[in-house]
């Protein structure tokens, strides 16, 4: 299916069309995008995500806004407390652009309904807080043989990893058991903005075919000492998750 | 003799062995495996690998929060 671009979005758009080009702006509004998780990651990462123009994002999360997500999670303010943070974010990414199809979803990625959510869309982020869901997902990405976007983060700290199926390694490939859960973490808000960004960054990336994405890099952010590491990680042939294809 | 950093303490250690496992190394260290990917000489190996005199480890732990 061929779309265009309005003279609206033409101006909307025009400082990234410099970039990319207009066949690039094309893919993006072609693109279908889920964030699972509309956390200190999801805020952000959707937030450019829909300002870029991605046509559609699907955002699930079945959590309320609560006063202690409000350092980091920047598409909620003080009165929103007590709402459901899909409900929000959906209307605060219309407002930022209308020209795009944001549909919010109270909701968890179970291994019941993974593979409807997966296949809704042509990509997949990370903006979850629990290593279960991030394992179903990654599975389920490497079924469909989707990009899935990972970011995870503590204090002033996180690392970001690509997956894209096949061509480098999956979440599981680097973390082969299933880590212990943190519930309350400590976290310092521009983390989850400095990897919901990087997030964003390689989404685009992937959805417009514009520079190289992040494959077979896991790169380690640390706040402390203001360190943007890249470590080569390789598939492991063994790999239950990936190993087969 | 191993160099090992240990990223999220902010701290360099020698090892005075040969060689050694990953995961009696993670352990060694006080983490469990599945809490930190171990990176030597720039590569993520499993636990099941093993380090030897002159290697350089990174231990780097894994954050879940979002």
């Amino acid at each position: 299916m061929s779309v265009e671009l309005t003279e609206k979005e033409l101006e909307r758009y025009g400082r990234q069309i410099m970039l990319f080009g207009e066949e690039s702006q094309k893919r993006l509004k072609k693109a279908r995008v889920i964030i699972v998780g509309v956390g200190g990651l999801g805020s952000v990462s959707s937030l450019y995500l829909a300002a870029a123009g991605v046509g559609k994002l699907i955002l699930v999360d079945k959590e309320r806004i609560e006063l202690s997500n409000l350092n980091r999670q920047i598409l909620y303010t003080t009165k929103d407390v007590g709402k459901y943070k899909v409900e929000v974010a959906a209307r605060r990414l219309k407002e930022l652009n209308p020209e795009i199809e944001v549909e919010g979803v109270v909701d968890e990625i179970t291994e019941d309904n993974v593979k409807d959510y997966v296949s809704k869309v042509d990509l997949v982020v990370d903006g979850l807080d629990n290593w279960k869901t991030r394992f179903i997902l990654n599975k389920e990405c490497i079924r469909q043989k989707k990009p899935f976007i990972h970011a995870g983060i503590r204090g002033m700290y996180g690392q970001l990893l690509v997956v894209i199926p096949g061509k480098g390694p999956c979440l599981n490939c680097i973390i082969p058991s299933l880590p212990e859960e943190e519930k309350a973490f400590p976290v310092l808000g521009t983390t989850p903005g400095i990897l919901g960004l990087l997030q964003a960054t390689e989404v685009i990336k992937i959805l417009t075919n514009y520079g190289t994405p992040a494959i077979g890099k896991l790169i380690i952010y640390d706040g402390m000492d203001l360190s943007l590491r890249e470590i080569k990680v390789n598939r492991r042939p063994n790999c239950p998750v990936c190993g087969g294809i | 003799m191993i160099r090992v950093k240990i990223i999220s303490r902010a701290k360099e250690i020698e090892l005075k062995e040969n060689k050694i496992i990953a995961e009696k190394l993670i352990r060694k260290l006080g983490f469990s495996p599945d809490e930190v990917v171990v990176v030597r000489n720039g590569e993520v190996i499993t636990e099941d690998d093993e380090i030897y005199d002159g290697d350089f480890v990174e231990i780097i732990p894994v954050a879940s929060g979002g």
